[in-house]
Protein backbone atom coordinates (compact mmCIF):
# COMPACT_ATOMS: atom_id res chain seq x y z
CA UNK A 1 0.00 0.00 0.00
CA UNK A 2 1.01 3.12 -0.99
CA UNK A 3 0.03 6.15 1.57
CA UNK A 4 1.04 10.11 0.92
CA UNK A 5 -0.98 12.41 3.08
CA UNK A 6 -2.06 16.01 1.83
CA UNK A 7 0.21 19.27 1.98
CA UNK A 8 -0.26 23.02 0.59
CA UNK A 9 1.33 22.16 -2.80
CA UNK A 10 0.77 18.26 -2.75
CA UNK A 11 -2.10 15.85 -3.47
CA UNK A 12 -3.12 13.12 -1.03
CA UNK A 13 -2.30 9.88 -2.51
CA UNK A 14 -3.67 6.29 -1.52
CA UNK A 15 -2.65 3.26 -4.08
CA UNK A 16 -3.87 -0.13 -2.46
CA UNK A 17 -3.12 -2.89 -4.63
CA UNK A 18 -5.24 -5.86 -2.92
CA UNK A 19 -8.49 -3.99 -4.67
CA UNK A 20 -6.80 -2.45 -6.81
CA UNK A 21 -8.34 1.17 -5.62
CA UNK A 22 -5.69 3.70 -6.74
CA UNK A 23 -6.95 7.58 -5.90
CA UNK A 24 -4.85 11.14 -6.28
CA UNK A 25 -7.17 13.79 -4.22
CA UNK A 26 -6.51 17.56 -3.87
CA UNK A 27 -4.01 19.86 -5.02
CA UNK A 28 -0.81 19.05 -6.84
CA UNK A 29 0.96 22.18 -7.68
CA UNK A 30 5.04 20.81 -6.65
CA UNK A 31 7.51 22.88 -8.32
CA UNK A 32 9.79 19.97 -9.13
CA UNK A 33 7.29 17.14 -9.87
CA UNK A 34 9.81 14.70 -10.35
CA UNK A 35 10.30 14.35 -6.52
CA UNK A 36 7.44 13.90 -5.63
CA UNK A 37 5.81 11.91 -8.71
CA UNK A 38 8.48 9.09 -9.50
CA UNK A 39 7.90 7.24 -6.79
CA UNK A 40 4.95 6.49 -7.86
CA UNK A 41 5.44 6.25 -11.22
CA UNK A 42 7.78 3.11 -10.06
CA UNK A 43 5.12 1.67 -7.17
CA UNK A 44 2.19 1.57 -10.65
CA UNK A 45 4.87 -0.18 -12.77
CA UNK A 46 5.44 -3.08 -10.06
CA UNK A 47 1.81 -2.82 -9.57
CA UNK A 48 1.19 -3.59 -13.35
CA UNK A 49 3.72 -6.20 -12.96
CA UNK A 50 2.17 -8.03 -10.98
CA UNK A 51 -1.13 -8.49 -13.57
CA UNK A 52 -4.21 -7.45 -10.88
CA UNK A 53 -7.13 -8.17 -12.23
CA UNK A 54 -9.32 -5.32 -11.32
CA UNK A 55 -7.78 -1.67 -10.86
CA UNK A 56 -10.11 1.87 -10.36
CA UNK A 57 -8.18 4.81 -10.95
CA UNK A 58 -10.18 8.00 -9.01
CA UNK A 59 -8.93 11.23 -9.89
CA UNK A 60 -10.48 14.19 -7.87
CA UNK A 61 -8.01 17.54 -8.22
CA UNK A 62 -8.81 20.87 -7.41
CA UNK A 63 -5.50 22.82 -9.06
CA UNK A 64 -2.36 20.65 -10.58
CA UNK A 65 -0.08 23.01 -12.56
CA UNK A 66 1.21 21.91 -16.31
CA UNK A 67 4.55 20.37 -14.39
CA UNK A 68 2.18 18.05 -12.49
CA UNK A 69 0.30 17.46 -15.50
CA UNK A 70 2.93 15.35 -17.61
CA UNK A 71 3.20 12.84 -15.09
CA UNK A 72 -0.58 12.01 -14.65
CA UNK A 73 -0.38 11.37 -18.10
CA UNK A 74 2.31 8.85 -17.41
CA UNK A 75 0.44 7.33 -14.23
CA UNK A 76 -2.32 6.55 -17.06
CA UNK A 77 0.00 5.38 -19.74
CA UNK A 78 1.68 3.26 -17.01
CA UNK A 79 -1.80 1.43 -16.25
CA UNK A 80 -2.95 1.53 -20.36
CA UNK A 81 -1.66 -1.86 -21.10
CA UNK A 82 -3.82 -3.52 -18.27
CA UNK A 83 -6.51 -2.72 -20.31
CA UNK A 84 -6.12 -5.77 -22.29
CA UNK A 85 -6.48 -8.59 -19.77
CA UNK A 86 -7.88 -6.44 -16.65
CA UNK A 87 -11.05 -4.84 -15.91
CA UNK A 88 -9.78 -1.20 -16.09
CA UNK A 89 -11.12 2.45 -15.53
CA UNK A 90 -10.23 5.91 -14.82
CA UNK A 91 -12.81 7.95 -12.64
CA UNK A 92 -12.24 12.00 -13.27
CA UNK A 93 -14.32 14.24 -10.99
CA UNK A 94 -14.76 17.51 -11.56
CA UNK A 95 -16.90 20.51 -9.89
CA UNK A 96 -19.63 21.35 -12.89
CA UNK A 97 -19.12 25.11 -12.77
CA UNK A 98 -15.44 23.84 -13.43
CA UNK A 99 -14.99 24.01 -16.90
CA UNK A 100 -11.27 23.72 -16.86
CA UNK A 101 -11.18 20.31 -15.08
CA UNK A 102 -13.57 18.91 -17.51
CA UNK A 103 -11.54 20.39 -20.75
CA UNK A 104 -8.86 18.73 -18.81
CA UNK A 105 -10.49 15.15 -18.28
CA UNK A 106 -11.27 15.38 -21.45
CA UNK A 107 -7.50 16.15 -22.51
CA UNK A 108 -6.65 12.75 -20.99
CA UNK A 109 -9.67 10.99 -22.63
CA UNK A 110 -8.56 11.48 -25.84
CA UNK A 111 -5.03 10.69 -24.83
CA UNK A 112 -5.76 7.23 -23.34
CA UNK A 113 -7.10 4.29 -24.38
CA UNK A 114 -8.35 3.31 -21.16
CA UNK A 115 -12.51 3.25 -20.41
CA UNK A 116 -12.28 6.70 -18.85
CA UNK A 117 -15.96 8.26 -16.87
CA UNK A 118 -15.71 11.91 -16.31
CA UNK A 119 -18.10 12.78 -13.35
CA UNK A 120 -19.53 15.40 -12.00
CA UNK A 121 -19.37 16.07 -8.37
CA UNK A 122 -19.52 19.16 -5.95
CA UNK A 123 -18.14 17.39 -2.94
CA UNK B 1 -21.11 63.31 -5.30
CA UNK B 2 -23.31 61.25 -3.20
CA UNK B 3 -22.35 57.78 -2.00
CA UNK B 4 -24.24 55.63 -4.64
CA UNK B 5 -22.13 57.25 -7.32
CA UNK B 6 -19.28 56.94 -5.03
CA UNK B 7 -19.44 53.23 -4.48
CA UNK B 8 -20.32 52.55 -8.26
CA UNK B 9 -16.97 53.80 -8.77
CA UNK B 10 -15.00 51.47 -6.16
CA UNK B 11 -16.80 48.78 -7.96
CA UNK B 12 -14.99 49.70 -11.20
CA UNK B 13 -11.23 48.75 -10.13
CA UNK B 14 -10.11 46.61 -7.23
CA UNK B 15 -6.29 45.55 -6.81
CA UNK B 16 -6.64 42.24 -5.49
CA UNK B 17 -2.31 42.03 -5.22
CA UNK B 18 0.40 43.91 -6.04
CA UNK B 19 3.72 42.50 -5.06
CA UNK B 20 7.48 43.81 -6.25
CA UNK B 21 10.48 41.62 -5.25
CA UNK B 22 12.42 38.08 -4.67
CA UNK B 23 10.27 35.34 -6.36
CA UNK B 24 10.93 32.09 -4.47
CA UNK B 25 8.45 28.89 -3.48
CA UNK B 26 7.93 30.55 -0.48
CA UNK B 27 6.71 33.51 -2.00
CA UNK B 28 4.19 31.93 -4.05
CA UNK B 29 2.74 29.83 -1.28
CA UNK B 30 2.08 33.45 0.54
CA UNK B 31 0.99 35.35 -2.90
CA UNK B 32 -1.65 32.32 -3.47
CA UNK B 33 -3.15 32.69 -0.05
CA UNK B 34 -3.47 36.15 -0.24
CA UNK B 35 -5.31 35.61 -3.76
CA UNK B 36 -7.55 33.79 -2.28
CA UNK B 37 -8.86 35.46 0.31
CA UNK B 38 -8.64 38.37 -1.93
CA UNK B 39 -11.19 36.84 -4.92
CA UNK B 40 -13.10 35.70 -2.44
CA UNK B 41 -13.61 38.89 -0.87
CA UNK B 42 -13.97 40.77 -4.57
CA UNK B 43 -16.71 37.85 -5.29
CA UNK B 44 -15.32 36.33 -7.80
CA UNK B 45 -17.02 33.25 -8.86
CA UNK B 46 -16.04 29.41 -8.38
CA UNK B 47 -14.54 28.83 -11.96
CA UNK B 48 -13.20 32.40 -12.16
CA UNK B 49 -11.23 32.04 -9.09
CA UNK B 50 -9.70 28.98 -10.19
CA UNK B 51 -8.65 30.36 -13.34
CA UNK B 52 -6.74 33.41 -11.64
CA UNK B 53 -4.82 30.98 -9.39
CA UNK B 54 -3.72 28.69 -12.02
CA UNK B 55 -2.22 30.75 -13.87
CA UNK B 56 -0.92 32.67 -11.17
CA UNK B 57 1.12 29.34 -10.34
CA UNK B 58 1.98 28.64 -13.72
CA UNK B 59 3.33 32.43 -13.97
CA UNK B 60 5.52 32.16 -10.71
CA UNK B 61 6.38 28.84 -11.12
CA UNK B 62 7.91 29.63 -14.59
CA UNK B 63 9.76 32.82 -13.49
CA UNK B 64 11.43 30.42 -10.01
CA UNK B 65 12.39 28.49 -12.98
CA UNK B 66 14.22 31.38 -15.05
CA UNK B 67 14.60 34.23 -12.97
CA UNK B 68 18.89 34.67 -12.62
CA UNK B 69 19.82 31.95 -10.01
CA UNK B 70 21.85 34.89 -7.86
CA UNK B 71 19.37 36.18 -4.94
CA UNK B 72 21.59 39.02 -4.62
CA UNK B 73 20.90 40.36 -8.40
CA UNK B 74 18.76 43.01 -8.98
CA UNK B 75 17.69 40.95 -12.34
CA UNK B 76 16.00 37.98 -9.56
CA UNK B 77 13.48 40.42 -8.61
CA UNK B 78 9.99 40.85 -10.48
CA UNK B 79 6.16 41.89 -10.34
CA UNK B 80 3.38 40.60 -9.83
CA UNK B 81 -0.08 42.63 -10.01
CA UNK B 82 -3.62 41.77 -10.16
CA UNK B 83 -6.67 43.67 -10.22
CA UNK B 84 -10.28 43.82 -10.97
CA UNK B 85 -11.54 46.19 -13.64
CA UNK B 86 -15.39 45.83 -14.32
CA UNK B 87 -15.73 42.56 -15.97
CA UNK B 88 -12.54 41.22 -16.15
CA UNK B 89 -9.27 40.25 -13.85
CA UNK B 90 -6.05 41.68 -15.23
CA UNK B 91 -3.02 39.45 -13.88
CA UNK B 92 0.08 40.96 -14.96
CA UNK B 93 4.03 40.15 -14.34
CA UNK B 94 6.98 42.12 -15.30
CA UNK B 95 10.42 40.41 -14.91
CA UNK B 96 13.90 40.85 -16.44
CA UNK B 97 14.91 38.44 -19.26
CA UNK B 98 18.17 38.10 -21.03
CA UNK B 99 17.88 39.53 -24.81
CA UNK B 100 18.81 35.98 -26.23
CA UNK B 101 16.02 34.18 -24.38
CA UNK B 102 13.43 37.14 -25.56
CA UNK B 103 13.39 36.27 -29.03
CA UNK B 104 12.38 32.75 -28.30
CA UNK B 105 9.95 33.89 -25.64
CA UNK B 106 8.45 36.41 -28.15
CA UNK B 107 8.37 33.62 -31.34
CA UNK B 108 6.26 31.20 -28.31
CA UNK B 109 3.80 33.99 -27.46
CA UNK B 110 2.97 34.96 -31.23
CA UNK B 111 2.65 31.79 -31.62
CA UNK B 112 -0.05 30.71 -29.42
CA UNK B 113 -1.89 33.92 -29.79
CA UNK B 114 -2.75 32.98 -33.46
CA UNK B 115 -4.42 29.85 -32.44
CA UNK B 116 -8.16 29.29 -32.18
CA UNK B 117 -9.76 27.61 -29.07
CA UNK B 118 -9.07 23.95 -30.89
CA UNK B 119 -5.90 24.84 -32.10
CA UNK B 120 -4.41 25.57 -28.72
CA UNK B 121 -6.63 22.67 -27.17
CA UNK B 122 -4.78 19.67 -29.79
CA UNK B 123 -1.43 21.72 -29.79
CA UNK B 124 -1.51 21.42 -26.02
CA UNK B 125 -2.42 17.80 -26.06
CA UNK B 126 0.62 16.97 -28.44
CA UNK B 127 3.20 18.59 -26.60
CA UNK B 128 1.72 17.02 -23.29
CA UNK B 129 1.87 13.67 -25.36
CA UNK B 130 5.61 14.32 -25.83
CA UNK B 131 4.67 14.27 -29.54
CA UNK B 132 6.10 18.28 -30.14
CA UNK B 133 9.15 18.66 -28.55
CA UNK B 134 8.39 21.20 -26.15
CA UNK B 135 10.85 23.44 -24.20
CA UNK B 136 12.49 21.82 -20.81
CA UNK B 137 10.28 21.13 -17.55
CA UNK B 138 7.30 21.53 -19.28
CA UNK B 139 7.68 25.51 -19.82
CA UNK B 140 5.92 24.88 -23.01
CA UNK B 141 2.66 23.49 -21.69
CA UNK B 142 2.68 26.42 -19.52
CA UNK B 143 2.42 29.51 -21.72
CA UNK B 144 -0.17 26.98 -24.01
CA UNK B 145 -2.36 26.53 -20.75
CA UNK B 146 -2.51 30.37 -19.68
CA UNK B 147 -3.63 31.61 -23.25
CA UNK B 148 -6.14 28.39 -22.95
CA UNK B 149 -7.59 29.22 -20.19
CA UNK B 150 -7.68 32.60 -19.92
CA UNK B 151 -8.97 32.20 -23.69
CA UNK B 152 -7.63 35.55 -24.55
CA UNK B 153 -4.69 36.57 -26.64
CA UNK B 154 -1.69 37.31 -23.87
CA UNK B 155 -0.73 40.79 -24.23
CA UNK B 156 2.93 41.51 -23.65
CA UNK B 157 5.44 44.68 -23.73
CA UNK B 158 9.33 44.44 -24.27
CA UNK B 159 11.41 47.21 -22.93
CA UNK B 160 15.06 47.28 -23.29
CA UNK B 161 17.06 47.62 -20.00
CA UNK B 162 20.34 47.41 -20.77
CA UNK B 163 23.00 45.68 -23.28
CA UNK B 164 22.06 42.40 -22.07
CA UNK B 165 18.52 42.68 -20.90
CA UNK B 166 14.90 43.55 -21.73
CA UNK B 167 12.23 44.00 -19.20
CA UNK B 168 9.33 42.07 -20.00
CA UNK B 169 5.85 42.87 -18.65
CA UNK B 170 2.89 40.26 -19.38
CA UNK B 171 -0.88 41.01 -19.05
CA UNK B 172 -3.73 38.57 -19.18
CA UNK B 173 -7.23 38.92 -18.81
CA UNK B 174 -9.91 36.74 -16.88
CA UNK B 175 -13.26 37.44 -17.94
CA UNK B 176 -15.92 37.45 -15.03
CA UNK B 177 -19.31 37.63 -16.05
CA UNK B 178 -21.17 37.41 -12.60
CA UNK B 179 -18.98 40.62 -11.66
CA UNK B 180 -20.85 42.96 -14.15
CA UNK B 181 -24.06 42.42 -11.44
CA UNK B 182 -22.25 43.40 -9.28
CA UNK B 183 -21.42 46.58 -10.91
CA UNK B 184 -24.15 47.99 -11.79
CA UNK B 185 -25.42 47.98 -7.87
Amino acid sequence: MYVVEPTEDLPKVCLDPTQGNLLIEGTSIPEDSEDFYAPILDWLAEFVASEPEKVEFQIRLEYFNTSSSKYILDMLRIIEPLSANSKLSVIWYYHPEDEDMLEAGEDYKSLVKIPFNLVPTTV
Amino acid sequence: MNLKDFYKNLNREEVILAYKGRISPDLLRMVLKTTETSLNLAGATVPVRKKVYHILVELVQNLIKHLEPDPESEKNMALLVIFREYDHYIISTGNFIRKHKMLEFKQRIDSVNQMSYDELRDFYRSVMDGVTLSQKGGAGLGLIDIVRKSGEKLQYEIDSHDPNHDFVTLMIRVQDLQTVLHSEI
